[in-house]
């Protein structure tokens, strides 16, 4: 597969050009000892990779990543509410490392850009030829009064996968029935825009299966609308007795938005209350999502706030063709930590929006930038990119919901194409209602993806 | 390098060109086909057993498929959308680049009780008919169960 696929892509790069078709071959074909880097083994990084590696053996890859076992943040709501073993998120390298990926277990401390070199921890320096900047997100903990790091041992974000998963599923299953669970959702952009409401879908369905139907999830959002909002409130509705937005409702999911009080600036650890200009909640269980920027290490490198709108500060800014940095042509910056394109933000056309944070794209990402970087090392034209988004909540029993994003470069900026993206039906194309044959296919497929990303970016 | 940009540019220009449908240009079909990998599985091989394999299926039975999503003509959960923001030249790139990759089985991972109530279900199924081919047949069916459990 490896074989066919290098030897086909770069037969392709050079056909792309017909200067360079003739050419090309004899560079094509030539051992290159070209050195990739990559920051970070989430999915973004992985797949990098694991595509240079396909592309172009002869190129030496090192993955730097300071854990030994990856735990997806998709579908690790499902772990909250028990209807999956977090065992089934968890991957390790050795799938990399088949592919002669070099897997270093060590932290970076600094990327000398004039140099080349990235130094880490454990001593090491690495130099490269193009480097994958793939370190995720850093929370900010500024924002609410009363709130630190520290607390987040009490109030959970289980926004990055693992322990602090495990500790806000103990908290639901420990919480008594009648009590509040409470979801405080930042200013986006947040990694996963629709994790907080799937969250809430399933922690209702876990207070109907386990004899707490008193029970509320209140969700105080710092933001006016929500991705597949549409999708959502039609299953509440349907799932968990929504009947309308704001406090005080007989519904199990209270959503309180933005413009209503949603924003949250202040916690009393306490008494467990969080407060905004309008209301006050008490919480049993309070799970605070604290706000996101880039990872520390694409900060610290610079090449995060580059100048533009309010909306780029704190992200790695882009070039549409290849996901090099707008700031370094030698670093290339996907996944979570950059801010690509523009794209409609939840029913309004004229507001601008990066793609999605969500592991379908920063995988899609991930294999522009491996494309891109093969192709330069070898020199040949760059590929016409492509960038797809897929992403599926499971609300309820056997019962999903997605929305798909499709992206191309035109003119050297992205270029949202509406046609080819869109949320699950809310009804059929007559009105009548959805079979719900297809919620449960899109709970099934839920699944399917999972192991496919899991298995595209990690094995 | 200088004429590659060249080339670059004015291949975008294409594109722009394509999408408002006034002219062809040669898609990425293997840039593409990537974002496909995503959920069909890396070489379109999947490991997901509500996602199918795409990798070695027939080209023309693909390239239909998809343009009825297109038009609307076939219902899918997800399909249809994603599809929609294709060409049809792109499309049938598709189908040709999967249709030429190997069909690939990935076996399920089984748990042993699952695999000792298939082979109890299909003895008990063979044995009042025994006969030459039954037997053939069942021995077939167990060292293809033994073959699934050993690479699981």
């Amino acid at each position: 597969m490896s074989q066919i696929d290098r030897r086909t892509f770069i037969k392709a790069l050079a056909a792309a050009s017909s200067a360079s078709a003739l050419s090309l071959p004899s560079l094509a074909l030539a051992k290159t000892k070209a050195k990739v880097v990559v920051i970070g083994g989430g999915y973004a990084g992985a797949t990098a990779a694991k595509y240079v590696k396909l592309l172009d053996k002869d190129i030496e890859v090192t993955l730097i990543e300071p854990n030994q076992i990856y735990v997806s943040c998709p579908l690790s709501n499902e772990v909250v509410v028990g209807h999956r073993d977090i065992k089934t998120l968890a991957v390790g390298y050795d799938g990399l490392k088949k592919r002669g990926v070099t897997v270093l277990h060590d932290l970076v401390t600094g990327v000398d850009r004039a140099k080349k070199v990235v130094s880490t921890k454990g001593g090491k320096k690495l130099a490269y030829d193009a480097l994958v900047m793939s370190p995720g997100i850093d929370f900010q903990y500024t924002g609410i009064e009363g709130y630190t790091e520290a607390l987040t041992e009490q109030f959970p974000h289980a926004w990055k996968a693992g322990p602090q998963t495990l500790l806000l599923k103990k908290q639901l299953e420990a919480m008594p029935d009648g009590g509040v669970f409470v979801i405080v959702v930042p200013k986006g952009p947040f990694r996963c825009p629709p994790g907080p409401y799937e969250r809430a879908s399933l922690v209702a369905n876990y207070f109907q299966h386990h004899g707490k139907k008193k029970s509320k999830v209140i969700i105080l959002d710092a933001n006016d609308s929500h991705s597949k909002k549409g999708l959502f409130n039609q299953a509440w509705a349907k799932l968990y007795g929504w009947e309308k937005e704001g406090l005080g409702t007989n519904g199990m999911i209270e959503w309180v938005k933005g413009a209503e009080g949603g924003g949250v600036t202040k916690l009393d650890a306490k008494t467990k209350t969080v407060s905004s200009d309008f209301v006050d909640v008490k919480a049993d269980v309070l799970n605070i999502i604290p706000s996101h920027k880039a990872g520390k290490i694409a900060a610290d490198a610079g090449l995060t706030g580059a100048e533009g709108n309010n909306f780029e500060k704190g992200w790695c800014k882009v070039e549409p063709m290849t996901m090099a940095s707008a700031l370094d042509a030698n670093i290339y910056a996907i996944g979570d930590s950059c801010v690509a394109g523009e794209m409609p933000l939840y029913g309004n056309p004229n507001a601008a929006f990066d793609m999605p944070k969500s592991a379908h794209i920063a995988m899609t990402q991930a294999k522009v930038a491996a494309a891109a970087i093969v192709a330069k090392l070898n020199g040949l034209p760059t590929p016409e990119p492509y960038y797809a988004n897929t992403c599926y909540s499971v609300v309820g029993d056997d019962y999903g919901i997605s929305v798909a994003h499709l992206y191309r470069v035109v003119n050297g900026t992205f270029k949202y194409i509406p046609e080819g993206s869109g949320v699950s039906m809310t009804t059929m194309p007559d009105k009548s209602p959805v079979p719900a044959i297809y919620r449960k296919l899109e709970a099934e497929y839920a699944d399917g993806w999972l192991r496919n990303v899991i298995a595209d970016a990690f094995g | 390098m200088h004429k590659v940009h060249q080339g670059i540019a004015t291949a975008m220009t294409a594109v722009g060109l394509m999408l408002a449908g006034l002219a062809q240009a040669a898609p990425n079909i293997e840039g593409l086909a990537r974002t496909c990998n995503n959920c069909h599985g890396t070489g379109g091989v999947s490991v997901g057993t509500s996602m199918p394999s795409i990798a070695g299926l027939s080209e023309a039975y693909l390239k239909h498929i998809m343009m009825e999503w297109k038009s609307g003509a076939r219902a899918s959960a997800n399909m249809t959308r994603l599809i929609k923001g294709y060409t049809d030249e792109e499309i049938a790139g598709l189908a040709a680049y999967y249709a030429k990759l190997p069909w690939t089985p990935q076996p399920q991972k089984v748990g042993a009780d699952i695999l000792a109530k298939g082979k109890e279900a299909t003895e008990d199924q063979q044995r009042p008919q025994d006969g030459r081919g039954q037997r053939a047949r069942r021995r077939r069916v167990l060292r293809r169960a033994r073959q699934v459990r050993e690479r699981a």
